[in-house]
């Protein structure tokens, strides 16, 4: 699936929207298999983000995130 | 999946159920753009679960005879092929509806059936969460869908107010 590249610099936040509209069409458009295959591949990140998001939400739920605020 | 789909065609012919519908997470994603759902909800008529005259519900003869093949129930599902797999027994008359008006669709060389977007919009619409909501939005804008049909569904089913509460929620 390539993407055409874009500009960021020259886009609006129309543009942004409107691109993000066309992929989402362009995804739903596509046959059913691969549309399960990208949903394998979204349920393999989600595992392997899973320990990830546990140990922040141990961290958040006992407070101890850092929050760095860059000044300079 | 296909292997899923397969094994879910052979227990409706062996009788374990006389119909069966995809509906939930992967029946949107059949109509719209996928995005990660970790089940399949199988649409079931509730009379292939209903034991005795008191109307209670029991999904043992589907997970015993899932067993049998070498498919475990884990959590509230059975895991067959990688896939957990949700026995949901059509008990609201959208969930009834949905599965009546399944339309057939194919995955690989597999025939199967699925919700069609006017009654699974319907249902999501039903079950009311803000997921769900996102969902209806998305089958809407996705333009597979008949919203004549759709909003006769949803006068026949007592969710009028539902969908002014969904309309509601567009306005910015």
């Amino acid at each position: 699936m390539n993407t055409p590249d874009f500009d960021l610099s020259k886009m609006t936040v129309e543009d942004l929207f409107r691109a993000k509209e066309a992929r989402r069409k362009r995804l739903a458009d596509l046959p059913f298999e691969e549309k399960i295959e990208i949903v394998k591949q979204l349920q393999e990140l989600s595992r392997a983000l899973k320990p990830i998001r546990e140990t922040n939400r141990a961290k958040r739920a006992a407070g101890k995130v850092e929050i760095r605020i860059k000044t300079k | 999946m296909e292997r899923v789909l397969q094994v879910l065609n052979q227990m409706q012919a062996d009788g374990v159920v006389e119909e069966y519908a995809i509906g939930g997470g992967i029946a949107a994603i059949y109509y719209i753009e996928p995005y990660d759902t970790k089940d399949l909800d199988i649409f079931i008529p509730v009379s292939a679960v209903a034991v005795g005259k008191a109307g209670l519900l029991s999904l043992e003869p589907i997970y015993s005879y899932l067993k049998n093949l070498g498919y475990p129930a884990v959590k509230e599902g059975v895991l067959i092929e990688d896939w957990l797999v949700q026995f949901i027994p059509a008990s609201e008359t959208t969930q009834e509806g949905a599965l009546k008006n399944a339309r057939s669709a194919k995955y690989g060389n597999t025939e199967t059936r699925i919700f069609s977007p006017e009654w699974l919009a319907a249902e999501l619409l039903r079950s009311g969460r803000l997921k769900d909501y996102a969902r209806v939005e998305a089958l809407i804008n996705s333009g597979k869908l008949d919203m004549k049909t759709f909003l006769g569904i949803v006068k026949k089913h007592g969710l009028s107010d539902k969908w002014n509460r969904f309309l509601n929620k567009l306005e910015p």
